[in-house]
């Protein structure tokens, strides 16, 4: 009787506004948390040594800024896939799968990294010790993506987020404490941080998965449309980077540390700011992948599985449109709302840009917007596995990105930004439709799917 | 083999790969309308060797073709028909009222004419179309919601798909017939669909002979089925052939069937009475005429059941029987003459329940036999099948002047006791699945040596003046004359 009562009271309990809050918090900081604490790392750091020594550590951001985007351009086609794959193999309760194809994965990035990265650092003029640190740095943050990708798979982000904070912090404790203000000290530091959640994720997955020798696979490159899925997301990787690579390296806003590597002051800051406002976009579009398509669609495929009747199905459908339309409405009214409240401050004075040119914020921040209702349907697209539509669409973006880009610049300093801007409002669009017909025959994608994979099984 | 046939014989599962009592028919019927022409299509499961036919064609078939009905390779593999979102409105109303129609059991105009356009030579494309595409998907689940709403929805589909697999296989076939005047099929069921749909769109007449109840055999079957395992997808197949039987029944020219009750049972599927005829099976009396001799003269009494080693023979029940009747009769003898190949298992544990009942000195398994040689020597044949046609065993026995023990499964009540004939019975009828029940007919029997002989007499009767062969071959070309005048 006692369990009884407790559960009962469990049930009875009205959760506080306050407990929501900090649940909600939590949950937000869990979507977007590692991309503020690396924020603040590099702001300590970055505050710190400008304090120190009036000059602002460029060298330091430019490296990481190149290790990023190579390294999320490099393997993010290929976690993708390996997440794709462990999604299905956990299903099956395939456990082995998941470290024989993790240590596959991290013998192929590292030695796909190191291939890329060597001829880009052979460019640059630095000095080698710090091409082997840029080096190092692309493949341990190349890892740190591929070992989230499995913690996400097995629901272990947490975890990740707390192991992150931790090297973030030691990061910064070692900073601080060694009093470093040179670039390669820093990047040594910053690159501790990097290595203690890959390294504690690669230790937890063994440690809880390992049950018999490691064999190396690549089962996860011979997964369905493997092909479709790399493509898409390599290109959407190279659409995110692309207009970032023509503001650096087109004459008419380059700034030139070496041959390697280039920065533009017109674009860079904007773009960062505007991209650290988006968080909070992403925060609602991790948020209702997870709670509006992800639970709904798990229940449609379970109703279809289970041979439910086609109303059930139907009615899983259309909560699955109304957590779409949702998600949908709370990026553009709340996230939009918040933009155009940022935007109005800084027109009436409030905020004071630190950088001349005014117009390139307001777009890239109101392409913000665009891009995160993108990349909500994108997350949906590529959830639906639907990686044909998915590659058409990060081609259009990617396109019109550099295409627009490369326009703005032409037209002059008061259209800059725009590229981005037209990108997403255009790949939004697109998406949206995409999502639309998608979700509306959606049983008949399933069964279509279903049969031409029996079909080419039987073949 | 390049004439054009005088009739088409559009055969399933059986003739001539599958001996038994269709194929047997078949082969006598072809023979016996010689000067007709004949072409034959076997609608068969799996693609067969020629070597593997148990029967040498006769030289009055000109044209021979197998068809694979499972195969759906030229379906799936076809180009897909592109249609566009406005031909697909178009096709949808058409789509829906073809299906009210099939299931009504009579097809209108304009079904006919959407068929017609469904069995042209490019149809493989479209019957694709038909499967795979989106608009296609929308017309099932309308057809769903119309007719099992509360069905699961994916067994549903795939069950659905696989009927209709079938049924577009068949359209595919429909120009892929060989010309003919007469499409004949000895049964309902696919063979008897393609010969309708072939009559119905591309001219020609339709003739079913009806040996046993098709949908009732496939009922039986589907409820046994273990492959569907839910009772609405056995209810979705048995609606698919009662729908295609009803269609046939309405559609072809002419409808035979083997017995009396057997036109009545087909009534209560949708055949009009008075289109059916009756046309039984014929034997070849004179082969039987040596094995006549007085019944029941001596002991032991020789019991016999002729007819393979199967579970639909129920061979346990006559052992019980034979059980029961030593205990009133001690001098018996009792044989199972037939081959013991087909069920090894069934076969094991007949032999079994025979030693259970310490019947080994008393019940024999023949084998494959010159069955003549028996009726020879045996009082009385019994026949304990649970479902026949028109049995062949009992005609011969009937015509080789011994009585007959039968259940009551087919035309067995019809050719013992006769149609209001006055000549009396030729047996006794048991229940089917009762061992007490025969038993008790065949101490009636073997115990009255007078009763015996009067039957034997009676059954002689019967079969010289209704079941003679060429009575039999007169009726079949007065009926092929009828049709094929009736298309010139």
């Amino acid at each position: 009787m006692a369990g009884l009562s407790l559960l009962l009271q469990r049930h009875l309990k009205k959760p506080a506004l306050s407990h929501l809050g900090v649940r909600e918090a939590i949950a937000a900081f869990e979507a977007v948390g590692p991309w503020f604490l690396t924020l603040f790392a590099l702001s300590v750091m970055g505050m710190t040594v400008h304090l120190a020594t009036h000059k602002p550590p460029i060298l330091f951001y430019l490296i990481l800024t190149y290790a990023s985007a190579i390294s999320l351009i490099i393997s993010a086609p290929l976690h993708t896939l390996l997440n794709r794959f462990l999604a299905d193999e956990l299903f099956l309760a395939n456990y082995q799968a998941i470290i024989d194809n993790l240590v596959g994965l991290t013998v192929m990035m590292v030695a796909v990294c190191a291939a890329v990265t060597l001829p880009l650092a052979l460019i640059s003029d630095m000095a080698w010790h710090l091409k082997l640190t840029f080096i190092g740095l692309t493949v341990l943050m190349s890892l740190l993506w591929c070992v989230s990708a499995v913690m996400s798979a097995l629901r272990k982000e947490r975890l990740l987020l707390a192991t992150y904070a931790v090297g973030m912090g030691l990061a910064i404790v070692l900073f601080m404490l060694a009093r470093i203000h040179d670039t390669q000290a820093m990047l040594l530091a910053f690159s501790l941080g990097v290595a203690v959640p890959a390294a504690h994720g690669f230790a937890f997955i063994i440690k809880v998965y390992l049950r018999q020798a490691i064999r190396i696979r690549w089962q996860f490159l011979a997964r369905r449309n493997a092909g479709h899925l790399f493509c898409s997301i390599a290109i959407f990787n190279l659409g995110f980077w692309c207009d970032k690579f023509i503001f650096w390296f087109h004459p008419a806003t380059s700034r030139r540390l070496d041959p390697l590597f280039h920065y533009s002051t017109d674009y860079d800051f904007p773009f960062f700011v505007a991209l650290t406002t988006m968080m909070l976009g992403s925060v609602m579009v991790y948020r209702g992948i997870r709670r509006k398509v992800s639970d709904p669609y798990e229940r449609f495929l379970f109703k279809l599985t289970h041979n439910f009747a086609f109303r059930e199905l139907a009615l899983e459908k259309f909560k699955l449109f109304n957590g779409i339309a949702e998600v949908s409405n709370a990026i553009i009214a709340l996230y939009g709302g918040m933009v155009v409240l940022v935007l109005f401050l800084v027109y009436v004075g409030v905020f004071s840009l630190p950088w001349p040119n005014p117009f390139v914020f307001h777009y890239l921040l109101l392409g913000t917007v665009f891009f995160s209702l993108y990349f909500f349907y994108f997350l949906i697209i590529q959830y639906l596995d639907d990686y044909g539509a998915l590659l058409w669409l990060n081609l259009i973006f990617a396109l019109v990105n550099a295409g627009g880009t490369l326009l703005s610049i032409h037209l002059g300093l008061p259209y800059y930004g725009t590229g981005f801007m037209v990108a997403a409002m255009v790949s939004a669009l697109v998406a949206y439709i995409m999502v639309n017909l998608r979700v509306g025959s959606l049983e008949y994608r399933v069964f279509r799917d279903a049969l031409e994979q029996a079909e080419k099984t039987k073949k | 083999m390049a004439k054009t046939a005088d009739i088409c014989l559009v055969v399933e599962g059986s003739y001539p790969y599958v001996t038994g009592g269709v194929s047997s028919w078949l082969q006598w019927l072809i023979q016996a309308m010689d000067p007709l022409r004949f072409a034959v299509v076997a609608l068969i499961a799996e693609p067969k060797d020629p070597s593997q036919r148990k029967y040498r064609l006769p030289a009055n078939v000109v044209d021979y073709r197998d068809f694979v009905i499972f195969d759906y390779a030229p379906i799936e593999k076809a180009h897909r028909a592109t249609l566009s979102r406005r031909h697909w409105q178009q096709l949808a109303p058409r789509l829906h009222r073809l299906m009210d129609d099939w299931r009504a059991g009579d097809l209108g105009d304009d079904s006919i004419a959407f068929l017609k356009e469904l069995v042209s030579p490019s149809s493989e494309g479209l019957l694709n179309a038909f499967l795979n595409d989106e608009p296609a998907y929308a017309v099932l689940t309308q057809i769903y919601e119309k007719v099992r709403g509360d069905a699961g929805f994916t067994k549903y589909f795939y069950n659905f798909r696989n009927i209709h697999l079938i049924f577009f296989r068949l359209l595919t076939l429909v120009g892929q017939l060989p010309e003919a005047g007469i499409y004949h099929s000895p049964g309902t069921g696919y063979g008897g669909l393609l010969a309708c749909l072939r009559a119905a769109l591309s001219g020609g007449r339709s003739i079913i002979t009806e040996h046993g109840i098709y949908l009732q055999e496939r009922e039986m079957e589907l409820l046994k089925s273990d492959w569907l395992d839910i009772p609405y997808l056995k209810d979705m197949w048995i609606d698919a052939f009662t729908a295609t039987c009803r269609w046939q029944y309405n559609r072809c020219d002419k409808l035979i069937t083997l017995f009396q009750g057997n036109r009545r049972v087909r009534a209560e599927y949708g055949a009009v009475h008075e289109q059916v005829q009756v046309v039984p099976n014929g034997i070849d009396v004179a082969r039987f005429a040596p094995a006549r001799q007085p019944r029941c003269l001596a002991d032991p009494r020789q019991i016999g059941l002729v007819g393979r080693v199967d579970s639909v023979k129920d061979i346990k029940t006559f052992i019980q029987a034979v059980a029961m009747i030593r205990r009133d009769y001690p001098a018996i003898a009792a044989m199972v003459i037939g081959p013991t190949e087909d069920q090894p298992d069934y076969y094991e544990q007949c032999v079994q329940l025979c030693r259970m009942l310490d019947l080994t000195d008393v019940v024999t398994f023949t084998g494959r036999a010159d069955v003549l040689d028996y009726y020879q020597r045996l009082d009385l044949v019994v026949l304990t099948s649970i479902k026949e046609a028109m049995p062949l065993v009992v005609m011969e026995a009937m015509a080789s002047a011994v009585p007959v023990v039968a259940t009551d499964v087919g035309a067995c009540r019809e050719l013992l006791d006769g149609l209001n004939d006055g000549l009396g019975p030729a047996g006794l009828i048991a229940r089917v699945m009762d061992a007490e029940s025969v038993a008790d007919a065949c101490l009636k029997i073997i115990g009255d040596p007078g009763l015996a002989n009067t039957m034997a007499a009676a059954g002689v009767a019967r079969i010289e003046a209704f079941y003679r062969e060429q009575i039999i071959i007169a009726t079949y070309k007065a009926i092929y004359e009828e049709q094929l005048h009736g298309r010139a």
